[in-house]
């Protein structure tokens, strides 16, 4: 096979842009992330994440009322917006609050006992390390543009890797796999070493990356699914008042709703009427599965929120489902330590890659492409044509 | 051809099929998450840092 000269030109020329312009951007986002890999790890040993305590009896779980009146009792400015359980952790509910339901940032976290309906702990998640490296990572703490900025950048990562294998070819020809020429020039090392780091971390930047842009958009997707399928559950409510605060009814009536509709699931994550996740008569229930791909996915169910009586309940369309699951594809918090650990070193070795793309072009910054492929032991046949 | 592309392809399943075992399967699929990642990294480390020609 062989690629004509001014094909190759082009797609190094596309392989200089897309990579000059994301690699800052994508050195941020591997030294933010490596953190975050480690972000239970890390609170654990700093002491900020609050654990749940061991008590000398088993005890069953709290009702859900109580469990909200404490946490009410503990913030009475603020309004409850959704309650949470990690995925590993069945004892604790996290308690988002706020002083306006429909905000997203500036709230109280609560972190009540799921078998005692105790306060454990008021953690202020919007402080410290890890909170400047996460927010870095996910929006430059800019919201919604800062994200799709990032997204932006990660497709041009894409396009990097992507042009970048087309260019390993006819560098790589000639040579064994894996070859780093050490008698060489340190560019020519630092060149060996760029496309043996950059093929072999391959598939995993461009899992990592591609998850990482549907992330970006998921503000947008959840805003969609809103407009599309949370719209036509509620249909029946268009036209009615929504219920205020003191009118609203049992949350343990409607999550007993939920897991009677649902009984082979269990309660992750629980949206407040008036927020972002529900609607403005609903307790939305999220249920999840026990198998490791269905813990991850969703079941919304609807209760209307003044009776505790089950609304509707529908299947997240794929877009969401999609959503979740490329989810545990970026973070890569599915396979224990061993993968973290996995993950940091592909992190460090696509900061790497970064780094010496980078270290090639500055090097031959205002040298001709066809003076860097005489150097790159390139084979072309008599019309000019270049070998791959 | 396959002198160039064996080695890549070889990695780039390992690759995907750990990721993707890891999240279906707990105790196996998470076995050969860790040797289909394990296996790039170790690649990396060897031609990358440990051999010396």
């Amino acid at each position: 096979m062989t690629i004509s000269t001014k094909t190759l030109r082009r797609w190094a020329w596309l392989h200089k842009w897309s990579s000059l312009v994301c690699t800052p951007f994508m050195i941020l986002l591997c030294i933010t992330g490596l953190p975050l890999i480690f972000h239970h790890e890390i609170a654990h040993l700093t002491g900020t994440e609050v654990e749940a305590p061991i008590l000398e009896q088993t005890a069953a779980h709290a009702d859900m009322d109580d469990l909200v009146a404490a946490a009410r009792q503990s913030q009475p400015e603020y309004f409850i917006q959704y309650l949470y359980q990690e995925l590993d952790e069945e004892h604790l509910w996290i308690v988002g609050m706020n002083s306006n339901l429909g905000a997203a940032e500036g709230g109280k976290t609560v972190v009540v006992d799921a078998r005692t309906a105790k306060v454990l702990n008021q953690p202020n998640y919007e402080e410290g390390f890890l909170y400047v490296m996460f927010k870095l990572h996910v929006d430059l703490f800019m919201g919604l543009p800062g994200k799709l900025f990032l997204g932006l950048m990660g497709i041009l990562l894409i396009i990097a890797v992507v042009s970048g294998i087309v260019l390993y070819a006819p560098f790589m020809r000639k040579l064994d796999f894996g070859t780093v020429r050490r008698d060489r020039t340190r560019r020519i090392q630092w060149l060996d070493l760029h496309n043996l780091l950059g093929i072999v971390t391959l598939a995993w930047v461009l899992v990592v990356g591609t998850t990482g842009v549907l992330n970006t958009w998921a503000d947008l997707v959840v805003k969609y699914w809103q407009f599309d399928q949370v719209a036509k559950m509620i249909a029946p409510y268009k036209e009615l008042p929504p219920p205020s605060a003191d009118q609203l009814g049992s949350l343990a009536k409607s999550v007993q709703t939920a897991r009677t509709f649902a009984p082979n699931m269990r309660p992750g994550f629980i949206a407040y009427p008036g927020t972002i996740l529900s609607s403005a008569h609903h307790y939305t229930v999220f249920m999840r599965g026990d198998s490791p791909v269905t813990a991850r996915l969703f079941l919304p169910v609807l209760m209307d929120a003044k009776t505790g009586e089950f609304t509707d309940s529908r299947e997240p369309p794929w877009y969401l489902t999609g959503l979740l699951l490329s989810q545990p594809l970026h973070f890569g918090d599915y396979g224990g330590m061993p993968l973290k650990i996995l993950w940091a070193l592909l992190d460090i070795a696509t900061i790497m890659v970064l780094g010496s793309g980078l270290y090639l072009w500055w090097k031959r910054r205002r040298k001709p492409l066809e003076e860097l492929l005489a150097t790159a032991t390139l084979e072309q046949d008599a019309t000019g044509d270049v070998k791959c | 051809m396959l002198k160039l592309w064996l080695w890549p392809i070889v990695l780039a399943t390992l690759t995907l099929t750990g990721l993707i075992s890891g999240l279906v399967s707990n105790s196996i699929g998470d076995l050969w998450a860790w040797i289909g990642l394990g296996a790039p990294v170790l690649v990396m480390v060897y031609f990358g840092f440990v051999r010396k020609i």
